[in-house]
């Protein structure tokens, strides 16, 4: 009989300790999921709201960025007259400015096939101020980016989402239409193109987050490279977008009078 | 009359007979304790542990459940709008970006090696002078040559503020020391100098 109490009194002990852990789980676990699962929810029905419309965007729009890539920026044949007459608009809008003095022959190197893609060195020396070498080094900085997506770092574009989803999940249109505008043309209709978006979005913090990415990206370059003379004759000479370049080396050296002279080393890339 | 008491003296159970007198309701007591706490297991419980939410009550393990697969539906809804709303997938295209992007920048390198040089002394515009940098994107490698001077004998002083100066910018990951060394011509005091340094390569997410 005292053996059957005893067991009895252990498994009851048991079955208290399970009702004291369930009560502790529905306070310290179940309580505070209950009240953050509606705001995942209620998150994933406008991300999922935002790829619909994306989606609906894109069939209508999508394909041209994507073609003038493979004829442009990545283009599958080798010729190099693009890139060639590109440097050459540059280098006569510095010369005009007085911000380029003087520039070598532009050397084009035997390609390097590299998997998928073929790689052209392309050497060039330049005399210019520092205001020339500053241009220089923007131009080839955004050489192959084509939208404004393009130019913005992961977190930024992050950043953006997060303000459409909280603000206005409908706004992701207008947002999508900004970020996949070409650079060129952020350039030339910089003003109605904020004015669409920040129709979309009225509060004064997505505004202030808005402005800052445009003084704070490379959008800013962007704008001071592409806003004057060179976008406009790039655009008028059918040269942009740019072919897809990066700077591998840079040797700059003090020239006479206040000059530099800059010994660029860069890579023109090629689709196989 | 007897006025003495009479005390009855009773037999005094021993504890084995107490125990046997004890045992059958203890062990009822048990049983019906143990019975209770197994129906409340039972039923009770998995109903008063329920949370409410959204007018509904659920259990606690529903709800985890619930909330992981939520989850790992927000990362691939947040996956498929990134990249959805780029317009421009080509993989070749994004491996390319995402490299470029990663690189360290020369004009923000060149940018702030002179800012570094014009802010050691001040008031003497030509105290630092950078007669050449070379930049390699791929190793992140930097060269500075150059030379300090016009500032009396302090010009390695000099020196070692300007490499203390460029260790503490964030696009400087290390850097070799110079020799410090003080020479002497025409114009006075002066130490050339060759720094070799390493840059930070910037972090960029790729979306390949």
């Amino acid at each position: 009989m005292w053996g059957g109490v005893g067991m009895l009194i252990v498994l009851s002990v048991l079955l208290l300790g399970v009702h004291i852990l369930e009560a502790r789980r529905a306070r310290d676990i179940g309580l505070p999921l209950a009240t953050v699962i509606p705001d995942i929810e209620k998150r994933l029905n406008i991300i999922e709201e935002h790829v619909e419309l994306a989606r609906v965007n894109e069939a209508i729009n999508r394909g041209a960025p994507e073609e003038f890539v493979h004829m442009y920026v990545l283009p599958r044949d080798a010729s190099m007259d693009r890139l060639v007459s590109s440097i050459e608009v540059l280098r006569d809008v510095l010369i005009k400015d007085g911000k380029l003095l003087k520039m070598t022959s532009i050397d084009i190197g035997d390609n390097i096939v590299e998997g998928e893609m073929s790689r052209w060195p392309v050497r060039f020396t330049v005399n210019v101020t520092e205001e020339g070498l500053r241009t220089v080094s923007l131009f080839l900085g955004i050489a192959g980016f084509f939208t404004v997506a393009d130019v913005l770092t992961e977190q930024e574009i992050r950043q953006l989402f997060l303000y459409a989803e909280s603000e206005n999940p409908v706004g992701i249109i207008a947002l999508e239409q900004f970020l996949s505008a070409d650079l060129l043309k952020y350039t030339v209709e910089y003003q109605s193109l904020m004015d669409m978006v920040r129709k979309s979005f009225v509060s004064p913090a997505f505004d202030r987050l808005f402005t800052v990415l445009q003084e704070d990206s490379l959008l800013k370059d962007v704008r001071i490279l592409l806003g004057g003379e060179l976008g406009e004759r790039l655009r008028r000479n059918n040269l942009w977008p740019l072919r897809f370049i990066t700077v591998d080396k840079v040797t700059v050296t003090d020239g006479e009078a206040g000059t530099l002279e800059a010994k660029f080393e860069t890579s023109a890339y090629s689709s196989k | 009359m007897n006025n003495k008491h009479q005390y009855v003296v009773e037999d005094v159970p021993s504890l084995k007979e107490a125990g046997e007198r004890l045992a059958f309701p203890l062990f009822l007591f048990s049983l019906i304790l143990f019975c209770f706490l197994l129906l409340s297991w039972a039923f009770l419980l998995p109903y008063i542990s329920q949370v409410h939410m959204g007018g509904e009550r659920t259990g606690v393990r529903e709800l985890q459940s619930y909330h992981r697969e939520l989850t790992e539906r927000l990362v691939h809804a947040e996956d498929a709008r990134e990249r959805t709303v780029l317009p421009i997938l080509d993989p070749l295209y994004l491996e390319l970006r995402s490299k470029k992007l990663a690189m360290p920048s020369f004009l923000r390198v060149h940018e702030e090696v002179r800012r570094i040089a014009a802010r050691i002394v001040p008031d003497i515009a030509d105290a630092v002078t950078v007669e050449r940098l070379d930049f390699v994107a791929d190793t992140g490698a930097l060269e500075i040559t150059g030379r300090t001077g016009h500032v009396g004998p302090r010009s390695m002083t000099v020196l070692a503020q300007l490499t203390d100066a460029l260790l503490q910018s964030s696009f400087i990951e290390s850097l070799n020391q110079p020799a410090f060394t003080r020479q002497e011509d025409a114009s006075g005091f002066f130490s050339p100098f060759l720094i070799r340094a390493q840059l930070t390569i910037p972090s960029v997410p790729s979306y390949e």
